[in-house]
């Protein structure tokens, strides 16, 4: 008892651990002498139990599965699969659409833009066959097999998500990637993968070399890559002739830019979502550069004033 | 009451006519019964009652109703492994020294007391600490009771009073 008393003064983390452990004690006196050993004897028969159970759902889960795949294999012979989302979306010159896939995922479809959507047990493919898509992944909580990898294909390179918003914008003979949030795996055919990171951009020349990485804060980012989310373009010191080829992906009609214009530096918002765009930008434009704008028949040039 | 109450409790029943059938769903889902999840949901509510000084701070309502009605989920599925437990532990006893009911919830609620003491150690730490504490077997004697060598049993008394003593208030 003296030593205990010692051991208590020596430091009052000893007290205080004393007082503790003396009121959990106390519980220990509402059971009595008799029913004692039922307490241990309760819980060592729960954590027998529990443990069962633990193997048992394990097995389960390992047989689950095994019958799950041999399922997939069956059903993928017989070319039928009920977990499949295979789908088909399109827009026309002018168009913008937004879906949702069958995880939750948005997409975003810029004008003129065509994609498949091919859905499995293990993997959530998008085929980008041509234009732009801004994509937002979702965590993909309903699947069966936890979350699935996340493609978007086009030509010969493969891009993977990890829990992203990013767009793609493939035109001719070259794919720019922008990434906003998150990163995307670029995976070309021929070569070494290269991660994107937020606010990061790539250019991917069609089937001849790694990918590029653009300088985001370089004069190159003459215009916001993403405003067309928001229906508008947006550029800054753009060559004319750059910014009519991005204007005409806008609306079907034919914008012819002389030589002695193309130069010129166009700065501005343009509002994407009106009937006719290309009028109203081009209008806009003449207001602040020296050119004159001409309608014939279905094609409109620009000129020198 | 004063006026803080009441714009408490109006921001208890926004909450609970917003998302109450929600937390049901989710319960439902995870117990696979509707009465258990009604009764859980309640629950969930009273405990949302008893903390709402902290309900200002609530940003994600589901969020935090499921992270409550969670822990009342895993406590009505061990009190459930317990009582089922005990119930084996004492069948083979004779009738004159079983509990009436009554006293059997109140053996069930010192249980779970012990119980969350102990969570997230080894089971043997709480059996050598049990032993030892409540029937007051000495080391030598839990020792040979658990099969396990005299070192381990003190080891593990050490590990149960350091749980104990920095866990519990």
């Amino acid at each position: 008892m003296q030593q205990l008393l010692s051991w208590r003064a020596q430091n009052p983390l000893h007290e205080a651990a004393w007082q503790k452990l003396n009121k959990i004690e106390q519980h220990f006196d509402q059971f009595p002498i008799t029913s004692k050993p039922i307490v241990t004897e309760t819980f060592s028969i729960a954590d027998q139990q529990k443990s069962a159970l633990t193997t048992r759902r394990r097995r389960l889960k390992r047989l689950s599965l095994a019958a799950m795949i041999i399922t997939a294999t069956a059903l993928l012979a017989n070319q039928y699969t009920p977990w499949h989302q295979e789908a088909h979306y399109a827009t026309g010159i002018g168009e913008r659409e937004t879906v949702i896939l069958a995880d939750g995922t948005q997409v975003m479809l810029n004008t003129n833009s065509e994609i498949d959507v091919n859905f499995s047990l293990f993997k959530r493919e998008i085929i980008l066959q041509r234009g732009e898509i801004y994509i937002e992944t979702s965590k993909d909580k309903e699947s069966l097999v936890g979350r699935r990898s996340f493609l978007v294909k086009f030509e010969q390179t493969a891009l993977e998500a990890i829990g992203t918003k990013f767009s793609v914008n493939n035109q001719t003979s070259n794919t720019k990637l922008y990434v906003t949030e998150g990163i995307v795996e670029i995976q070309p055919n021929n070569y070494a993968p290269v991660r994107a990171y937020a606010y990061e951009s790539y250019t991917m020349l069609e089937g001849t070399s790694a990918p590029i990485k653009i300088n985001t804060t370089d004069q190159v980012m003459n215009m916001d890559p993403m405003a067309w989310i928001g229906g508008v373009l947006v550029v800054k010191q753009m060559r004319l002739d750059e910014f009519v080829t991005e204007l005409s992906r806008y609306q079907d009609i034919t914008i012819i830019c002389d030589a002695d214009v193309a130069h010129l530096k166009v700065s501005g918002v343009f509002q994407l979502n009106q009937e006719e765009p290309v009028g109203h930008a081009l209008k806009a434009i003449s207001r602040t550069l020296q050119v004159s704008i001409d309608k014939k028949n279905r094609a409109v040039i620009i000129s020198k004033k | 009451m004063s006026a803080v109450d009441v714009s408490l409790l109006q921001e208890v029943h926004t909450l609970y006519c917003s998302h109450h059938g929600w937390l049901v769903n989710w319960l439902k889902r995870r117990l696979g019964c509707i009465h258990n999840a009604n009764d859980l949901a309640q629950d969930t509510f009273l405990r949302v009652i008893d903390k709402s000084t902290m309900l200002t701070h609530v940003n994600e309502p589901r969020a935090f109703l499921s992270t409550i009605a969670h822990g009342l989920m895993v406590d009505h599925i061990r009190r459930k492994e317990l009582e089922q437990a005990y119930l084996q532990a004492i069948a083979h006893l004779p009738q004159r020294l079983i509990s009436s009911a009554e006293g059997r919830l109140v053996f069930i609620e010192a249980l779970m007391h012990i119980d969350r003491l102990f969570v997230g150690l080894k089971p043997n730490v709480r059996s050598v600490f049990l032993l030892s504490r409540l029937e007051g077997m000495t080391y030598p004697e839990i020792s040979i009771k658990l099969g396990v060598s005299l070192r381990t049993v003190e080891s593990h008394m050490a590990e149960a009073l350091r749980h104990i003593l920095t866990k519990s208030r």
